[in-house]
């Protein structure tokens, strides 16, 4: 196998393991409005908090696209 | 169909080069940076001119700035806990917020983004370079060093990494059991410092990885179908920029924070 099919390969296996972060954010949302329907008087401070763990979880995937694009 | 599409080159990873002076080359990241700088020291500047004389009851420039401070010594306040560590850190985050916030936003806006010279573009998103994050994420962990070092003390600082002061007690106190506990205290200390290289790693790649991969998406956009896309992935880019603020300062608020707590 020479460089350029190896490289091939390897951006596919990176993209890939992506899916994992979409599942996971998915998870997060659904514990967020779990949350929300129980107490709904905490909806603004509960929202902004949920964001900004939807882009740590995030964060993940952003290092795989950064590996992705120094290939 | 392909009026519908229109064109664009990829931005690299290294930034262009605009000119030279003497050996140290300027690029367009730099310029743009350079640029934030001036208009947040002008702003201010302005500002604090017009507060001679401060009005008990706020209005226009006075009420907005207030506003501005408000909003954001409410937000760190939730992070540490208590106003007075609040004080202490609100310069240098209130600072990182407003710089991030600023230049992920200003590209978007219309003069800046399709000025060029020579073929390349003179402002570029200054946080899309990998050099300038890396700067700021190096700053803030340093600035929480330094904090944890005014508040604790050179000798207690340097002790909840490699314990010596904990660890000298704990030889005297119970002998050779105690030289274990200090052996163990030492493993997490390097543990420690290890993990301060990874804060700054995961903070700066997660804003360049997110500000990089918006520019690589809207040239894709471009060359799909120019007609709507663009905007609304212009839109998509506003927000994205205010979240990643939001989450740099609010991750570099807790950094601070957790060094400054016992």
């Amino acid at each position: 196998m020479d460089y350029a099919a190896a490289t091939v390969w390897a951006k596919a296996f990176i993209v890939s393991t992506m899916m994992v972060n979409a599942i996971m954010e998915g998870l997060v949302a659904r514990k967020a409005f779990d949350a929300i329907g129980r107490n709904p008087k905490l909806e603004e401070t509960l929202f902004s908090k949920t964001i900004i763990a939807m882009a740590l979880v995030e964060s993940t995937a952003i290092y795989a696209l950064v590996a992705f694009f120094t290939l | 169909m392909s009026f519908l599409q229109g064109g664009g080159e990829l931005p690299t990873i290294q930034p262009e080069e605009i000119f030279k002076i003497g050996t140290l080359i300027i690029t367009n990241a730099m310029l743009t940076g350079t640029l934030i700088t001036l208009l947040v020291i002008v702003i201010s500047f302005f500002a604090a001119r017009k507060f001679k004389g401060y009005k008990t009851v706020p209005t226009g420039f006075q009420n907005f700035f207030e506003f501005i401070l408000d909003s954001l010594m409410e937000f760190v306040d939730q992070i540490s806990g208590s106003r007075e560590a609040t004080i202490k850190m609100i310069p240098i985050i209130g600072t990182v917020f407003i710089y991030i916030f600023l230049g992920n936003v200003l590209t978007l806006l219309p003069p800046f983004g399709a000025l060029t010279y020579d073929g390349v573009p003179f402002f570029r998103t200054h946080t899309n370079d990998f050099n300038a994050t890396i700067a700021i994420a190096l700053g803030v962990v340093v600035a929480s060093h330094i904090l944890s070092i005014q508040k604790h003390g050179i000798i207690n600082h340097i002790d909840k990494f490699i314990p010596v002061k904990t660890g000298a007690l704990l030889i005297k106190e119970k002998g050779p059991s105690g030289i274990i506990e200090a052996v163990i205290g030492l493993f997490v200390g390097v543990l420690d410092i290890i993990g301060e290289v990874g804060k700054s790693l995961s903070l700066s790649l997660r804003l360049f990885g997110n500000m990089f991969a918006g520019e690589v998406l809207m040239v894709v956009f471009l060359g799909l179908f120019a007609l709507l896309l663009p905007a609304i992935w212009t839109a998509a880019s506003l927000f994205t920029g205010l979240i990643q603020a939001v989450v740099f300062s609010a991750l570099a608020a807790s950094y601070c924070a957790a060094s400054m707590k016992d």
